[in-house]
């Protein structure tokens, strides 16, 4: 039997009576308990095994929640005797008992104490529900409230004479190629190749620019400048960056994948439209420039570093997964999941018994996924979770993930502070079964476009160095495992992978 | 090379016994309300600090400002028990009648002293500008130095107040900034704290006993009440400026002990300590003079010419100007710095911080002075001379600091007022004004 219980203000006799009546019925993977819109379902106590809740979203069935043992389903149906809001369907071989709606309503009729007992139980059940939905106000508490940092204004930060000269040259020469390409472009007088090699001159230039006079000691230099000012280095950083934003913008808007970097539709950075972008590595762009600085930005060190970092997760999840696991399905859950690419990737080739779960805030992303995996006929063993990582991380999510065999991140670190991400850890670490592992990625402290992501795109992504990055797992409930840390070939991401410690009787 | 003060410091405590011992803690120590008020200001938004500075300056700070300000606010308008409003101004107008060689003596003999400590010239190696914009740097130094001097300059709601209200705050902010660099990081452990109170201390006495020591040696003389003036004047300056009374010396005597023991406790010179006095040899105090011989000639040379010797001065004014700008003329002044410097400080101080050979070395010190002495007899024989020099030395170096060469305008934009002194024919002194 389950250890949750949530009729435990019943008594002996009333738990009889309400389970005399009932029916045992197990149920296999992937059958429905019941289906969105049946009238009254009954009443489903879990006895082992997990179901997931979905509703349809575009089209496209996308996981809300997932129950397991201990917990009821059907019971908002049952209360307001209305048509049920969502299907329930198995995970896994599930073990329920069956309340009988009509005869549960007839019991509740006649005993006006067992009513009120069973009551108060659903009642308790709906309150711990209803904390998980979050109407927009951030809840108190270690994770996600400290992930709200303000950041400070564009403007205002450096006084007229702490711009440095050479920074206000170096942008005005590159407004002046630009122009001139523009120019040279529309006179038809324009040879292809040395206009994209001048385009990634120029605009490498600004790179260069921005990582040289956001560059601490340059910070305090022009800090300095004008002490009067009053301003710390990451002001003054910004002020930078700031001006640097202010007199690029209209030649780096031209591209397609900068300007939905710096947009952020969806209101994230690197959203799934994004990634998706540049994951397909097809330069677009508006006007005479815009395709060729697009091209420039999908082959910066940011951009390369997203497909590269897909290729070096999918190799490891592939190696880890074809490590012999004990009985029952491999789980593997990716946290943020994106495009997912690496979770299809791996699924083309990877064990039968493999099935993942891909979490992620964005319902528009998880159901592109979802129709994704259908088509590639997988969609049997993915199942996409519609969830804020924060309160999932806070326990507050309607969610039981089961033990996980494997369980990644690329890039939730880089938008976590630290303890945001110790916390995000110790969860990764209880959702861990023996032996399983844990892959993180953050953008590296050393990363060459750090700040082209932060003052263009305005990405306000935590950087952190190596050392930085392993400190938080020896925070955390990984505390004293080794950490393997790597970087992908481009030097933006750092990877971070570390196995929870099998107990030491399995040990073999 | 690398320095590390507190081997130099262990030194002196072995050479000045339990005197020195405190130095370790001075050398540690910035100073806090200021570094409170400046972790105030970084805290609020863009311009709201400097807006609020300003505000406290003009008006004082009322009952519901934060506290960090009416503890800063608390402790500048301390007005000390021992401050003669008498004394300042006798000291103020001492170091006016010096007029430009004032300027000259403390960029070539003075700043170069102040750099002897590769340690404790770091601050300024943090920002590069000081060599590259040594000009402006000097020229805000010696606006700081002028806006004190002047009659009642360090009055509450004066501009030399102020401005050096103001400083203490670059202090404490240039303190602040020099502990975020990462890269090029700031190493407390061995160069005490960026900006520190025996640093401080050690420019206040720059200012004031070997201000005075050289220019007597270029042949200013000074009455022992002119000299206790002097000191009165940067001892508040001090006050103001944050230095503990521990360090704040009240007379020539105590100044000089007391530098000597700050002098024992500093490491030599390092590459930034040459790098900084070259740029100032060879850069700033050059154009610092070029800037100031125009204004040697009487006021109708640069403003409207009245009769045939103002036309005259004019014209001379419209001939020489050109040809002491030139590049060729200012190297010749940087020679004639480094003679200068070398004169004064001796050949082994010049030999430290690798002075180029010159045959200034001699000759610079004996040209001023053949200048100086008499000029300073007349000063001294004729009735109301005092007051004549002071009046040409202040007008003088305000005419100096309006000059092209000292713009763009230093930060701390203040305005002056016009010495009330003395009925002649000439035109106003102040010029026209920097007020914001």
């Amino acid at each position: 039997m389950p250890n949750k219980n949530i009729f435990y203000l019943l008594t002996d006799s009333d738990r009889q009576l309400l389970f005399a009546g009932g029916r045992r019925k197990t149920y296999q993977r992937d059958q429905a308990l019941f289906h969105e819109g049946d009238a009254q379902p009954d009443l489903y106590v879990l006895l082992s095994g997990l179901v997931r809740v979905e509703r349809l979203h575009g089209g496209h069935a996308l996981a809300v929640a997932r129950y397991g043992p201990g917990d009821v389903v059907g019971e908002v149906s049952f209360l307001g005797g209305r048509k049920a809001l969502g299907t329930v369907v198995a995970e896994e071989d599930v073990e329920a008992d069956v309340l009988d709606a009509v005869r549960v309503q007839s019991m509740l009729a006649s005993d006006s104490g067992f009513a009120s007992r069973f009551y108060h139980c659903l009642a308790m059940c709906l309150g711990d529900r209803l904390v998980h939905i979050r109407p927009g106000i951030p809840l108190p508490d270690a994770f996600g409230a400290a992930g709200a940092r303000p950041r400070p204004p564009r403007t205002g930060q450096l006084s007229e004479r702490q711009f440095p000269p050479p920074l206000i040259e170096g942008v005005e020469g590159f407004r002046n190629a630009m122009r001139a390409l523009t120019a040279e472009i529309a006179g038809g007088r324009a040879d292809a190749a040395r206009v994209l090699q001048r385009v990634n001159e120029a605009c490498d230039g600004v790179v260069d620019l921005l990582n040289a006079f956001t560059r601490d000691d340059a910070l305090v230099e022009i800090g300095m400048d004008d002490l009067l000012t009053f301003r710390d280095a990451p002001d003054l950083a910004r002020g930078v960056g700031g001006y640097v934003f202010r007199e690029t913008f209209p030649f780096f808007m031209q591209s397609a994948t900068i300007a939905q970097g710096y947009e952020r539709p969806h209101g994230r950075a690197e959203g799934h439209d994004w990634l998706d972008r540049v994951e397909r590595n097809e330069p677009e762009g508006d006007g005479r420039l815009g395709p060729l600085i697009d091209q420039w930005f999908l082959g910066r060190p940011l951009c390369r570093a997203r497909r590269d970092s897909v290729r070096q997760t999918t190799a490891l999840l592939r190696e880890w997964t074809g490590e012999p696991a004990g009985p029952g399905p491999l789980r593997l859950t990716s946290l943020s999941a994106g495009t997912a690419r690496e979770v299809f990737d791996l699924l083309a080739g990877g064990p039968r018994g493999l099935y993942a779960t891909c979490i992620d805030a964005d319902a528009g992303a998880l159901a592109i996924d979802a129709a994704r995996a259908r088509e590639r006929r997988r969609a049997d063993r993915v199942t996409f979770l519609h969830a804020d990582l924060p309160d999932l991380v806070a326990g507050r999510g309607p969610v039981s993930l089961g033990p996980q065999h494997v369980v990644y991140a690329l890039g939730i670190c880089d938008y976590l502070n630290d303890s945001e991400v110790v916390h995000l850890l110790n969860w990764v670490h209880g959702l861990l079964a023996p032996g399983g592992r844990v892959l993180m990625t953050n953008r590296d402290a050393a990363s060459p476009d750090r700040a082209f992501a932060e003052h263009i795109l305005d990405w306000p992504v935590v950087h952190r160095t190596p050392d930085e990055f392993g400190r938080l797992f020896a925070e955390s409930g990984f505390a004293g495992l080794p950490v393997e840390m790597g970087r992908e070939e481009a030097g933006v991401n750092l990877f971070a992978y570390c196995r929870k410690m099998a107990p030491a009787s399995g040990a073999a | 090379m690398d320095s590390n003060r507190f081997t130099s410091l262990a030194d002196a405590c072995r050479k000045h016994g339990a005197r020195a011992d405190k130095l370790e803690k001075y050398l540690r120590q910035g100073d806090p309300p200021a570094d409170d008020l400046v972790a105030l200001f970084s805290r609020l938004p863009p311009g709201h600090g400097a807006r609020m500075l300003d505000r406290a300056l003009a008006h004082g700070v009322g009952p519901k400002e934060p506290d960090a300000l009416r503890a800063f606010f608390a402790a500048v308008e301390d007005v000390p028990l021992w401050l003669d409003e008498g004394l300042l101004d006798l000291g103020s107008r001492t170091y006016l009648r010096c007029g430009i060689v004032c300027g000259l003596v403390m960029a070539c003999s003075c700043l170069p002293l102040a750099y002897r400590s590769g340690a404790a010239s770091k601050p300024l190696m943090f920002s590069s500008q000081l060599i590259d914009r040594a000009v402006r740097r000097l020229g805000e130094t010696n606006r700081f130095f002028l806006e004190i001097c002047a009659p009642d300059g360090l009055k509450r709601h004066s501009p030399g107040w102020k401005i050096t209200v103001k400083v203490r705050t670059m202090h404490a902010q240039m303190r602040r900034l020099l502990r975020q660099g990462r890269t090029k990081p700031w190493r407390e452990a061995e160069w005490g704290a960026p900006v520190n109170q025996m640093d401080l201390a050690a420019t206040s006495l720059l200012f004031s006993v070997s201000q005075l020591r050289h220019l007597r040696r270029v042949g200013f003389h000074f009455t022992a009440a002119e000299s206790e003036g002097v000191m009165h004047l940067w001892r508040y300056a001090s006050h103001l400026l944050g230095i503990v009374p521990d360090l704040n010396c009240a007379t020539e005597t105590e100044g000089r002990g007391l530098q000597q023991l700050l002098f024992d406790a500093y490491d030599g010179p390092d590459d930034d300590s040459i790098r900084l006095t070259e740029s100032l040899m060879k850069i700033a105090a050059p154009a610092l003079v070029a800037a100031g011989l125009p204004g040697l000639l009487p006021g109708d040379a640069h403003g409207k010419p009245r009769g045939p010797l103002g036309r005259l001065f004019r014209d001379l004014a419209h001939f020489l100007e050109p040809r002491i700008q030139s590049n060729a003329f200012k190297e010749q002044l940087g020679q004639f710095c480094y003679g200068l410097s070398q004169g004064i400080l001796g050949r082994e101080f010049a030999a430290s911080l690798r002075y180029p050979p010159t045959a200034w070395r001699h000759t610079a010190p004996a040209l001023l002075r053949s200048v100086v002495a008499p000029l300073e007899a007349c000063r001294r024989l004729i009735p109301g001379g005092t007051r004549w020099a002071v009046w040409i030395g202040h007008s003088h170096l305000r005419h100096m600091m309006q000059t092209r060469a000292f713009a763009p305008r230093p930060s701390f934009h203040q305005l002056t007022q016009p010495v009330a002194l003395p009925p002649g024919p000439t035109a106003p002194l102040g010029g026209p004004t920097d007020a914001k």
